[in-house]
């Protein structure tokens, strides 16, 4: 299996947050997270990358171990994400803030950067190409140079993922990706997940709760509910199960 | 980034421009010449504690223990290891960068307020071991380094160290303003920004901020080095605990996050007593009403002035 939790409890004091959790996910798949508000999901997120310990269980990607990582080196192992209210760096510009995600990437070194080495020059030029053509790919070339905080909140949500995207990871965690976004830019959106999962070969785990977006791009999708796993399927086989209509559908705002 | 880089290069010829001219226009007045230099030291000290403050987002209150580390490493590497001056300048930097990291560590751990009053024991803690250390470092009475040699030119007229001074400061300058602009800088105000997302980005938020306080320290160690050899007298109460307070408004006056800013703070921190100081206590006085006129006017700093006036200018288009 490419990314598998197998058991995993995250607790808080004594609150149980996540219980006994498995996923699996299989390569180039949308594997989508659903479940109402307090279910556990962002933990499960927060877990992967290592910002809360596990009380048990086990996280594998590619068969390595995530758990025996620091939070830091997550993103080398393959695995980026974006986060749920956006945390940009708001004071930079929208370039350096995708450059800021190739960091992973980047060589050099204190020395080579302060006297300007060729190899240091040659990286920043790569590292600029690369961002910009991630910004055209999102039609977000012209707020290029802007300052983040300066941004609506569409495209800071926009460029929190493509952020996430410079290091090329295996697998993206993405956190309500499209909430704040409008019909037409949610649509773009599940478009790009789409590309990115056929070109780009990478595997996407999404938390959301736009629905319509869920059930069209998902290739399978999960249900949590007060953080156990009630339910998993093609997203046909969500739409129907009873557990989830009543967890989660059933008490929904239809409009929504 | 071709934009961004001729920029820098524009500006740094800029500065190169400026520091040239500078002794032209002062003219023979062997005081303004002084001044200067000293700007010039303070200026370096400035831009390295803004690339911890204004970049980095930490704070570090006794800066000018530092500065006493860099200027008593090169004395006593001078005066009693017998290294040449060009060995010792550099040396005494990375002498300085290590202690640096040494300080830094303990900011990983702490924030905020607990990290001013840990730099601040620091501030105050090595002008005391300077005193107390007296077999090292003469304690009281100081130590007298000698003026910089440097392939057998001695620097001896004001002009000369003027002219070395500016050199060393354009060197640190285009240095600091490089790593400023690379992954190594980006990291840096990552950290400032958002830990956690800095985290997730692959940066190793301790050890970056050590290395901050350690790349820090080393160009401050340098300024320091510098400064012992130009004054040609060091002593404990050069590096108290009000010079690192200094310091501190140099960067909070001239701007965070600016290396121009860091200049005009220098130059306006240093101007301050070198005009007041004919009243006693009137340099404390108007220090302090300049700081307090700057944070309400120009909380980004003196260096904010310019952008202001430009928004003034096109209000002023839009009305009319």
């Amino acid at each position: 299996m490419f990314f598998e939790l197998k058991g995993v409890t995250v607790q808080f004091g004594g609150l149980t947050a996540v219980n006994n959790l498995d996923l699996a996910i299989e390569k180039n798949q949308i594997f989508s997270l659903i479940g109402p508000n307090g279910a556990g999901k962002t933990t499960v997120l927060n877990t992967i990358s290592r910002f809360y310990r596990p009380v048990k269980g086990e996280i594998r990607l590619d068969g390595q171990n995530i758990l025996s990582l620091k939070p830091h080196q997550v993103v080398r192992a393959g695995i980026a994400r974006s986060f749920q209210n956006v945390e940009l760096f708001a004071n930079m510009t929208v370039l350096d803030n995708l450059k800021t995600g190739l960091h992973p990437i980047l060589r050099s070194g204190v020395f080579g950067s302060s006297f300007a080495l060729p190899r240091f020059r040659r990286e920043e030029r790569e590292a600029l190409r690369q961002a910009e053509e991630l910004l055209d790919m999102l039609s977000l070339g012209e707020i290029a140079r802007e300052t983040v905080k300066n941004l609506p909140f569409g495209h800071q949500k926009i460029v929190d993922i493509a952020r996430a995207l410079m290091s090329r990871p295996k697998l993206l965690l993405l956190d309500e990706p499209v909430a704040g976004l409008n019909p037409t830019e949610t649509e773009k959106m599940g478009e790009f997940f789409q590309r990115i999962r056929d070109e780009w070969g990478i595997t996407i785990l999404m938390i959301e709760h736009d629905m319509s977006l869920v059930m069209k791009i998902s290739d399978r999708i999960a249900v949590m509910d007060f953080g156990n796993k009630i339910a998993e399927g093609l997203p046909d086989e969500i739409q129907n199960h009873p557990d989830v209509i009543e967890a989660y559908l059933g008490v929904r705002d239809e409009s929504a | 980034m071709i934009k961004n880089g001729w920029n820098l290069y524009r500006n740094h010829l800029l500065l190169t421009l400026i520091l040239m001219l500078i002794p032209a226009f002062i003219g023979g007045q062997k005081h303004l010449l002084t001044i200067a230099c000293l700007v010039l030291i303070y200026a370096i000290i400035t831009m390295s504690l803004n690339l911890l403050m204004g970049f980095g987002g930490q704070i570090s209150i006794g800066h000018a223990s530092f500065m006493a580390i860099g200027a008593y490493a090169s004395a006593i590497f001078t005066l009693k290891l017998g290294f040449p001056f060009w060995i010792a300048l550099p040396v005494s930097g990375f002498f300085t960068a290590l202690i640096g990291f040494g300080v830094g560590l303990p900011a990983v751990k702490l924030k905020g307020p607990f990290l001013a009053v840990a730099t601040l024991g620091f501030g105050v803690a090595i002008p005391e071991l300077t005193m107390k250390w007296d077999k090292l470092t003469g304690g009281f009475s100081g130590m007298f380094p000698e003026k910089p040699v440097l392939l057998g030119y001695t620097f001896k007229s004001d002009l000369s160290l003027y002219y070395l001074i500016a050199v060393v400061t354009l060197l640190c300058t285009w240095l600091i303003r490089n790593l400023i602009n690379s992954r190594i800088g980006r990291a840096f105000v990552a950290i400032r920004e958002s830990e956690v997302a800095a985290t997730a980005m692959g940066i190793n938020v301790p050890i970056y901020k050590a290395l901050m306080f350690s790349i820090s320290a080393f160009f401050t160690g340098v300024a320091g080095s510098l400064y012992a050899h130009y004054i040609g007298f060091i002593s404990p109460f050069d590096f108290n605990i009000g010079i690192s307070l200094t310091l501190l408004a140099m960067v909070v006056v001239g701007g965070f996050a600016s290396i121009p800013g860091s200049f005009i703070g220098a130059l306006v921190l240093t101007l301050i007593p070198e005009f007041t100081n004919h009243v006693a206590g009137l340099s404390l006085v108007v220090t302090g009403a300049a700081l307090i006129l700057v944070t309400l006017f120009f909380p980004d700093g003196l260096v904010s002035i310019r952008s202001k006036l430009k928004d003034l200018a096109g209000k002023r288009k839009v009305v009319g």
